[in-house]
C-alpha cells in the first residue's frame, strides 16, 4: 500500500488501522511483503540481449523491442524494463502446449524476417516513429504481415498486458494493487483512487 | 496445533469415527466431540495447518514463479478436470484433488466433471461460502410434483438447527421475509456498489415479486467478540481466499470447526487414510469401524467404534458405501433398496448474461468483495406455471472492468497506455443457478474393473441434463436479458454454455433420505434404514437439490444429526 491508494473516508479502515489489525492478528504469518507493502524488486533491466528459454537471444531482442512499443515507458517504466519479454518467454516454456509456444515462437521469427525484409533493418534498430509504423501494420495484418495466418499481433498484445500488469510496477506503481484492502467499502470514489484502475488477477 | 492429535495405528474403540474433514465432518467432529465422545477423525489426505500451510497465501503475481498460471505440463499430467474450475490457479491447485492418482470414468457419451479437495479441512478450503438456507417449498416439492421421493424432514426440523451454526459459522447477509429464502442468524451485509444500488432500485420498482439482495456469504463482516476469541478476525476483502485465509475470516474447518473440536480434548485425527469400506457385523447389524488403506505407504489397518459418520462428501460417500460389500449387503452398505447411487444432482450454472451500463464514471469501490448480490427464487411458487419444473434464482452483481476495456482492440502506445491506467465501463453479470429435478437414471457406480493405487474401484459415472434443465437454462438467459434491459444496461451478451454436469459443484443425491427403506437409504435423521449406527450426512443424503447452494444445508443437518445419535447412543440404543 502506498500513497498512491490514499483512504480519504473516515468511514473506511485507515491504512494504520488495517496495518494494527494485520499485526495483531497474523503478524509473521503473511509474507513479509504484504505487510511492508510492495518490495522493490524488479527483476534486472534485460534489453533481451541473452538467451531465453524457448528464444534466441535474436529473438528476445526483438520481443524486448516489440512489447515496449506496446507499452512504452511514460512516468512508470515500460515493458521492457520490467522484462515483460522475459516473462512472456518463461510462459511459452512453462504454461503453454510445446504446440502453442512452437506457433509463436515462428510466427515471431517470420515477423521479425519480414520486417527485416521490407525495411532492411532489425526491429530494434527502427527509429520510434518506424517502429510504430511497423507495430501499426502487424496490429492491422497489412503488408507484409498480411500473409501471416496467425494471429500474432493479438497474441502478443494480450500476454504483454498479462506480463506488464502482473509485474510489480505495472500492478502497483501504474494500477492500484491492494494486497489486503481491509474492508469492502463503495462509498469510494474513483477519485480517492487516485483515478486509477486495479490491478487484477489474470488467472 | 492439530499435530499433537494426529495418529496412526490405534487399538482403541472409539465412540464415533467421522469419515472426511470437509464442511460436514468437521461439524460432525466438533458436535461429537463437544457432547463427550471419544471420536476419530478419518481423512484420506494430508494434514493442513491453519495458517502455516496456506502456501498461496499474500503472494502478488510477481512473486509467483508463473504470474499466477499453472505450469502447462503439471496440468496435463495432474488437473485435466481440476483446472475446469474457476478458483484453480497457481496458489490454490494444492488443494484440489489429483485427477491422476484419482481417477473416474463416465459413460460413454455423458461426462462429469467431479471437483474435489482431498485433504484435512476438504473443500471448505475452496468453497466460494455462498450460504442460503433453503425454503420450505424446497422440501415439498418432491411430494408435490412426484419427482424424487419425498423429504422425511420438513424445513421447520432443520430451522433451530440452521440457526444454531449459523449463529457459530458466521453468516453475514441482510433480513429479507423472503418467503423462497428464510432469513439466517445474520452479521451485517457487505454493501452494495453504486450500480447495484442503482439496480436494486430499478428491478424491485420494474418487477415488485423480484427483491435484488446482497449474497449471503460464511464471512465475518463485522466479528462480534464470540468469533474474535475463536480466533477469528474480519474479512479483510482480498478475495483470495481460496489459498487459504489466515484472518480465519471465511468458515473453514481449519478456522471453526476443527479449533472447537480439539478444545475438548475428545479427538484424533488420522490423516494419510483413505477409507476403503465400513465394516459390518451382520450379527449384531451394526457397523463397527473402517478399513483403511494409508495413502502414502498403501499399508492397511482397520479403525474400530461404536458408530460411524460418514462425510467423505457426496461422491466420496458413496464410492466407500458401494465398496463396503457383505454377504448381508452384496450390493454395498445399507442399500437393500437399490437406490445408493442413484438421483445424482448438481446444479444448473450454464446460463448467464453480461452487459455494459453507462455512466457512474466517479463512482468506485475499495476492496475485493467475497459474494455479490442475488435475486431469490421468483418463478413456479405454489404451482408450475412455467415450461419446465423446478426453479432458479439468479446470482450476479455489478464491477467495474480494468484492462477488459483495451483487450482484443489493436491499440497500443503511450496513449493506450495512459487509457489503461483508468478503469473501464462498469459491467453486470447475471447467472441461473438452477435445480436439477432428481431422476434415477442419474447415477454413479463402480467401475468393475478399474482400481486407483490405493486399490479402491472407480467410480462410473452416468449423469446427464434433462430436457426440463434445458427448458430452464433457456429461461434463464431470457430473463437475465430482460431484466439487464430493464436496468438500462447494453451490449447484452447471453451464454448456454455446454458444460457437463459438475461444475457447479454441489454434487449430492446419492444416498437419499426417504420415508421409505424400499427407496431410500436415509431415514429423517441421516441414519440408514439398515444400519442403525451408521449415518450419512454429507450431500448423499439430499432427497431433492433446490437451487441453492446446498453446503450450509449439510452443516444444519449434521449438527442435526449427531444430537439424535448422541441422544441413541446415551440411551442405548446404537
Ligand atoms: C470452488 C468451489 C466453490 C464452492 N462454492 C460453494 C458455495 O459458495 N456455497 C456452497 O454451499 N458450496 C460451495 N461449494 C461446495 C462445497 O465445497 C461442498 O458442498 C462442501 O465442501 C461439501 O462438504 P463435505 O464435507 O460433504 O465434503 P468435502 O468438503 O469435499 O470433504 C470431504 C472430505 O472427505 C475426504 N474423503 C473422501 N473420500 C475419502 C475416503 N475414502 N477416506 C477418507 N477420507 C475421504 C476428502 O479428502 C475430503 O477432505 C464449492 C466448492 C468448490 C470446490
Amino acid at each position: 500500500m502506498t500513497s498512491q491508494h490514499p483512504f480519504h473516508k473516515p468511514a473506511s479502515l485507515t491504512r494504520r488501522e488495517i496495518l494494527a489489525g494485520l499485526a495483531a492478528s497474523c503478524a509473521g504469518l503473511l509474507s513479509q511483503n504484504t505487510l511492508a507493502g510492495m518490495p522493490e524488486s524488479a527483476p534486472a533491466l534485460q534489453q533481451g540481449a541473452s538467451k531465453g528459454e524457448m528464444l534466441t537471444p535474436a529473438g528476445m531482442k526483438l520481443l524486448a523491442a516489440l512489447v515496449d512499443v506496446i507499452i512504452p515507458p511514460t512516468k512508470t517504466k515500460g515493458a521492457a524494463a520490467v522484462n515483460t519479454h522475459g516473462f512472456i518467454d518463461h510462459q511459452l516454456a512453462h504454461c503453454q502446449s510445446s504446440a502453442e509456444a512452437a506457433q509463436f515462437v515462428a510466427a515471431l521469427t517470420d515477423a521479425g524476417e519480414l520486417i527485416e525484409r521490407k525495411w532492411h533493418k532489425k526491429y530494434w534498430a527502427l527509429s520510434p516513429a518506424e517502429q510504430v509504423t511497423v507495430m501499426a501494420a502487424l496490429a492491422e495484418r497489412r503488408a507484409p504481415f498480411n500473409r501471416q495466418g496467425y494471429p500474432l499481433f493479438a497474441k502478443l498484445k494480450t500476454m504483454t498486458m498479462i506480463g506488464y500488469y502482473s509485474s510489480e510496477e505495472g500492478a502497483s506503481k501504474e494500477l492500484v494493487y491492494l494486497a489486503v484492502p481491509g474492508g469492502y467499502s463503495a462509498d469510494f470514489s474513483l477519485a480517492d483512487n487516485g483515478g486509477k484502475a486495479y490491478a487484477i488477477p489474470f488467472f | 496445533m492439530i499435530d499433537p492429535f494426529l495418529i496412526k495405528k490405534s487399538s482403541q474403540k472409539y465412540d464415533a469415527i467421522v469419515v472426511g474433514s470437509g464442511i460436514s465432518g468437521g461439524w460432525a467432529a466438533k458436535e461429537l466431540c463437544e457432547k463427550g465422545l471419544k471420536v476419530l477423525l478419518v481423512e484420506r489426505g494430508r494434514p493442513v495447518r491453519h495458517r502455516t500451510d496456506y502456501i498461496g497465501e499474500g503472494k502478488a503475481p510477481w512473486e509467483m514463479p508463473h504470474g499466477g498460471k499453472v505450469e502447462h505440463a503439471l496440468i496435463e499430467d495432474q488437473y485435466q478436470t481440476q483446472r475446469k474450475c474457476y478458483a484453480f490457479n497457481d496458489a490454490t491447485k494444492h488443494f484440489f484433488g489429483n485427477d491422476r492418482d484419482y481417477p473416474y470414468t463416465t459413460e460413454p457419451g455423458t461426462s462429469f466433471d467431479w471437483i474435489r479437495g482431498n485433504q484435512l479441512g476438504g473443500r471448505s478450503l475452496l468453497w466460494h461460502r455462498q450460504s442460503f438456507r433453503w425454503s420450505p417449498m424446497d422440501f415439498e416439492e418432491n411430494l408435490r410434483d412426484g419427482n424424487g421421493c419425498d423429504w422425511p424432514i420438513r424445513y421447520e426440523d432443520l430451522a433451530p438447527w440452521y440457526s444454531y451454526v449459523e449463529r457459530f459459522a458466521g453468516i453475514s447477509g441482510s433480513v429479507e421475509n423472503c418467503p423462497t429464502l428464510p432469513d439466517s442468524e445474520f452479521l451485517p451485509p457487505f454493501e452494495m456498489n453504486a450500480v447495484e444500488k442503482y439496480a436494486k432500485k430499478v428491478i424491485e420498482k420494474k418487477y415488485p415479486h423480484l427483491k435484488y439482495i446482497q449474497g449471503r456469504c460464511a464471512h465475518l463482516s463485522e466479528p462480534t467478540q464470540f468469533f474474535l476469541d475463536q480466533g477469528r478476525t474480519k474479512c479483510m476483502a482480498r478475495d483470495e481466499c481460496q489459498r487459504g485465509c489466515s484472518f480465519g475470516a471465511y468458515f473453514s474447518t481449519q478456522s471453526s470447526t476443527l479449533p472447537a473440536a480439539l478444545k475438548t480434548n475428545n479427538l484424533s485425527i488420522a490423516c494419510h487414510s483413505v477409507v476403503h469400506s465400513v465394516i459390518y457385523d451382520a450379527k449384531t447389524n451394526r457397523a463397527t469401524g473402517v478399513n483403511v488403506i494409508d495413502e502414502e505407504t498403501l499399508e492397511t489397518r482397520e479403525y474400530h467404534a461404536n458408530m460411524v459418520f460418514l462425510c467423505a462428501s457426496t461422491l466420496g460417500t458413496t464410492q466407500i458405501m458401494l465398496n463396503s460389500k457383505s454377504e448381508s449387503f452384496p450390493n454395498g452398505i445399507a442399500n437393500s433398496s437399490g437406490v445408493l447411487g442413484h438421483y445424482l444432482m448438481d446444479h444448473i450454472y450454464n446460463a448467464t448474461a453480461r452487459a455494459d451500463i453507462d455512466g457512474f464514471e466517479d463512482d468506485y469501490y475499495i476492496g475485493r468483495r467475497p459474494t455479490g448480490p442475488v435475486i431469490p427464487r421468483f418463478k413456479n411458487l405454489g404451482k408450475q406455471t412455467e415450461a419446465f419444473s423446478r426453479g432458479y434464482f439468479l446470482r450476479g452483481g455489478a464491477s467495474r472492468g480494468s484492462l477488459h476495456h483495451g483487450m482484443g482492440t489493436n491499440e497500443f502506445g503511450a496513449d493506450f497506455k495512459n487509457k489503461m491506467q483508468k478503469p473501464g465501463p462498469w459491467g453486470l453479470f447475471l447467472g441461473g443457478s438452477g435445480e436439477m429435478v432428481p431422476k434415477f437414471e442419474n447415477q454413479v457406480g463402480l467401475n468393475t474393473g478399474k482400481t486407483d493405487k490405493w486399490g479402491m474401484p472407480l467410480l462410473h459415472f452416468d449423469c446427464r441434463f434433462t430436457k426440463n434443465d434445458h427448458l430452464m437454462m433457456k429461461d434463464m438467459v431470457e430473463t437475465s436479458a430482460e431484466i439487464l434491459e430493464a436496468i438500462g444496461a447494453k451490449n447484452i451478451t447471453t451464454r448456454i454454455s455446454d458444460d457437463p454436469p459438475g461444475l457447479a459443484i454441489h454434487e449430492m443425491g446419492t444416498a437419499r433420505m426417504g420415508r421409505d427403506p424400499k427407496d431410500s437409504v436415509l431415514n429423517g435423521n441421516n441414519q440408514c434404514h439398515d444400519v442403525p449406527n451408521l449415518f450419512v450426512t454429507d450431500g448423499a443424503c439430499m432427497a431433492s437439490s433446490s437451487h441453492q447452494n446446498p453446503s450450509l444445508t449439510y452443516m444444519a443437518l449434521t449438527a442435526r444429526a449427531v444430537d439424535i445419535a448422541v441422544n441413541l447412543y446415551k440411551n442405548g440404543e446404537l
